[in-house]
């Protein structure tokens, strides 16, 4: 436990430290992202779509900024690890791979929340978004459950690198757009034809997306998100025990075909 | 006896897909069975592509044998891969695993933290392996600062981090100037000598290397382990070889000499400027000799000088498998 | 430099640009993923429309074809973007080629070109594609019998070197940075675009200031054209456009070639050409 915990500690300096030593992801990561948002909002505000629609999309991107979190800077990191060389040093020391993937990740949080505070405070600077907070203790509830769903699931994705590389990577690309149609990032699932919404339902996200959107902006309470939770939290430890699978079944695929530390595949 | 390392029968294949141009599959290793004692610094001598990298993979978990088993510290690697860990380190020369953007220190200290190492104990061991190392005045440069050779140091100091039971050397003088590799040799023969339970598995292709460090040496050759003995008792199959060096001019390609009966192995270099080559030739038989200088004796080609030395590692290695190292 | 050697050498990095971002997977599964991306992304603004329509009561069908037309095209933006603001990153940091690029008589100039131009050609079947899927299975309100071919076809390789003079613009900022989230940066810098040159709504829409912004993206006027082609626009009523798009991106071009020659320099000067910035 105590070398886990070490683990998660050094894995997190090496993002953090990084991070300062190399600011140019403050605009990249944080201002530019700002932008395609922006013009999601003019849209709405074209077609005279009602105020709480900006909100939405305020809250669809700042949510984004952790989807891209677990995606860039957790799943594919490992990817990452391996081109560069970095990977055998890690699979051989007795760390748990959960515990290297929760470092990156957790280094990546602090520019995420960075991006998705800063989506938040343009959104109620420059496009007056109203907050209506229905219940904060239920809205960070149902924040802390999607996060480790969310990144549960990121380590699901992770294990693909193990045994893969660049179509792994590009299985990343590929889930990005899908994940903010399906998943109500722009606009309520509710939207979307009844059969869509049974697929979106598979993904953690379209719940906590629901949920937060529903307390922080319709300003609804913690009985009428009760549902969210409870599968949520299922997502959470259905997602985490995967996860673990995953990643020690990727590894061992990995072990015996001989791609685990390969490059350039 | 329980061995530090030990291998029975291990084999490994790899699949080639149809967009790899070569469909079927590649032997890396056959049927490969070594014993290394708890103390030992053994030695893997081979060629490239021989399997020396392939083996020492599986030991450190990153690979599974297709077939037989594997043990390292009396674990099994493919069914206790995680005690296996706790005791193993690897270094591969060549390779330089790190971040670019953090200092040397703070690299080293991240790989500490892999193994659990208290702050306090992980300074001292990392100002004490940067001095091994030579980089002791490199601790606050950013790695992707330093030069290649650096990086490798580095990459040596990284290794010894966590001072393993059990350590693999893949090839880790590979690419240093001569005075950092012999500085790096100094290190783990000293390393070993004052710890008597720790083990190496040293993998080369400079015999010298191999001579000098090791107690044993495993020749491997196609996968397959040719010869398993110390420095000295695998020259002592050289016996009843003789050993010729030559030194010829004007000529460079002597396959033609293995048709010569008697002959059991050739290896030569050849520098183009000068037009020498330096050929060596190990015969069973000195009633041979004759017929080796009689067939080098050709217009064009002129033979320099003619030496009978030492056998070496190598000379054993061309007479297991016919040819040279190079 | 003969012009052989850079015709040379801008065809075999087309090659390249091809064969990274092409051979990793069965030409099947390729297919599948070239075909899905550019439609997830296609069906989240139909939808934003059909929501937006639905709760602000505002429907007009033309609004619609402006939205998919805007959207389907933008995809040459964002995958060049994407792909110049990461090819740098991959060759000197993944595959460790960068510096042997730089030390070859081989212009880097024309090398990233290429790889653009290998991207944009990509991008065009996915473009053509979303079109086929939106008209056919979406409904959308285009007739493709009405298009303005030769004009579109012009539009879009004004546009093309417009947009990869901003993709050579963002590699030589890239020789510059470390390694961030991935290929996030392209996707970063093509928002720029995709909020103020009129890809999803009418810049009027936007606040006099970004409205100023508007006017000197050349992108702005390249939108312009291409609508204006998709709806079957006569030469006459593009030609103005045409102009401006041309001229701005006659400047851009030559602004991308003075970044690239003092980011170059940059680099040099720091030792960045095969510096490892992952973290």
């Amino acid at each position: 436990m105590e070398r886990n915990i070490r683990t998660i500690v050094a894995r997190t300096y090496v993002r953090v430290v990084g991070g300062f030593r190399e600011p140019s992801w403050l605009i990249w990561d944080t201002i530019l992202p700002m932008l395609s948002l922006s013009a999601y909002i003019y849209v709405y505000k074209v077609m005279n779509a009602p105020r709480e629609f900006t909100g939405f999309v305020i809250l669809g991107g700042a949510m984004i900024a952790f989807w891209l979190n677990v995606l860039w800077s957790m799943a594919a990191q490992l990817y990452w690890e391996k081109e560069t060389g970095n990977l055998e040093p890690f699979l051989i020391a007795p760390i748990s791979r959960m515990a290297m993937l929760m470092g990156m990740a957790i280094g990546g949080i602090f520019n995420t929340t960075i991006r998705a505070l800063g989506i938040v405070a343009a959104g109620i600077l420059v496009f007056q978004v109203e907050f209506l907070v229905g219940d904060p203790f239920a809205a960070l509830i149902i924040f802390a459950l999607t996060m480790i769903a969310l990144y549960s699931l990121g380590m699901v994705f992770a294990s693909l690198f193990l045994m893969y590389g660049r179509e792994a990577w590009h299985t990343s690309h590929l889930l990005q757009e899908p994940i903010y149609f399906l998943s109500g990032f722009y606009f309520p699932v509710k939207f979307l034809p009844f059969w869509l919404q049974v697929a979106a339902s598979a993904i953690p996200v379209t719940f906590g997306m629901d949920a937060i959107r529903r307390i922080l902006i319709l300003g609804e309470g913690f009985q009428d998100v009760s549902i969210h939770v409870i599968v949520l939290a299922a997502f959470s430890v259905i997602l985490f025990l995967m996860a673990r699978w995953a990643l020690r079944y990727m590894e061992q695929m990995g072990r015996r075909e001989g791609r685990l530390t390969l490059r350039w595949q | 006896m329980e061995y530090s390392v030990e291998s029975r029968n291990v084999s490994r294949t790899f699949k080639k897909g149809k967009n790899e141009g070569i469909e079927g599959t590649v032997r890396a290793l056959d049927d490969v069975s070594i014993k290394i004692r708890s103390g030992e610094l053994f030695g893997l001598l081979g060629p490239n592509g021989a399997g020396k990298t392939t083996l020492i993979k599986i030991f450190c978990t990153l690979l599974l044998p297709s077939k037989g088993s594997a043990y390292v510290g009396g674990h099994d690697v493919v069914k206790d891969a995680d005690s296996v860990r706790r005791i193993i380190n690897m270094i591969s020369g060549g390779e330089t695993p790190g971040y670019g953007i953090l200092t040397v220190n703070e690299n080293l200290w991240f790989f500490s933290q892999l193994y659990g190492m208290r702050g306090d104990i992980a300074k001292g061991r990392i100002k004490e392996l940067l001095e091994a190392v030579g980089l002791a005045d490199q601790g606050n440069t950013r790695m992707n600062r330093l030069s290649s050779g650096m990086k490798q140091r580095l990459n040596v100091a990284r290794g010894f981090m966590n001072d393993p039971e059990v350590l693999f050397l893949d090839e880790p003088t590979l690419g240093l100037d001569v005075i950092s590799a012999k500085q790096i040799r100094g290190y783990i023969r000293k390393w070993v000598n004052t710890q008597p339970q720790k083990t190496v598995l040293l993998t080369t292709h400079y015999m010298a290397e191999a001579d000098e460090l090791c107690d044993r040496v495993g020749i491997i050759h196609a996968g397959r382990v040719v010869a398993c003995d110390t420095p000295s008792n695998l020259k002592d199959m050289m016996k009843n070889k003789t050993v010729f060096q030559f030194k010829v001019a004007g000529e460079s390609d002597f396959t033609r000499l293995n048709s010569i009966k008697g002959v059991v192995g050739l290896s030569w270099t050849h520098h183009i400027e000068s037009d020498l080559s330096t050929l060596k030739v190990v015969l069973a038989d000195q009633a041979a000799a004759p017929e080796v200088e009689s067939a080098l004796r050709q217009p064009g080609s002129k033979i320099l000088s003619l030496e009978t030395p030492e056998p070496t590692l190598e000379d054993v290695f061309i007479h297991l498998v016919g040819k040279g190292l190079e | 430099m003969a012009v052989k050697d850079l015709a040379r050498g801008f065809k075999d990095s087309i090659w390249l640009g091809w064969k990274i971002d092409a051979n990793w997977t069965d030409p099947w599964l390729f297919a599948i993923y070239s075909v899905i991306r550019p439609i997830a992304g296609m069906l989240i603004v139909i939808f934003l429309f059909f929501v937006g329509s639905q709760v602000g009561g505002y429907s007009d069908p033309k609004y619609l074809a402006y939205v998919f037309v805007g959207n389907t095209f933008f995809i040459l933006v964002a995958q060049i973007m994407l792909s110049m603001g990461w090819v740098i990153h991959e060759d000197r940091e993944h595959y460790e080629v960068l510096k042997y690029i730089y030390m070859s008589p081989a212009s880097l100039y024309v090398y990233l070109l290429g790889r653009a131009c290998s991207t944009a050609l990509m991008a065009l079947v996915s473009v053509a594609i979303s079109l086929l899927f939106g008209v056919t299975l979406l409904k959308m309100p285009i007739d493709l019998l009405a298009v303005n071919y030769p004009a579109l076809a012009v539009s879009l390789v004004i546009g093309l070197v417009a947009i990869s003079s901003f993709g050579l613009i963002l590699a030589s900022v890239a020789l510059l940075t470390a390694r961030h989230s991935g290929g996030m940066v392209g996707e970063a810098v093509s928002g720029i675009f995709y909020l103020f040159c009129g890809i999803i709504f009418p810049v009027s829409a936007l606040p006099p200031w970004a409205q100023t912004l508007s006017r000197i993206l050349p992108l702005t006027y390249w939108m312009n054209m291409v609508r204006n082609s998709m709806f079957g626009a006569k030469p006459t009523e593009i030609m103005n456009d045409l102009g401006v798009l041309a001229g701005f991106t006659a400047i851009f071009y030559l602004v991308s070639l003075g970044v690239l020659k003092l980011a170059d320099y940059l680099a040099r000067n720091q030792g960045l050409i095969d510096i490892t910035t992952e973290h």
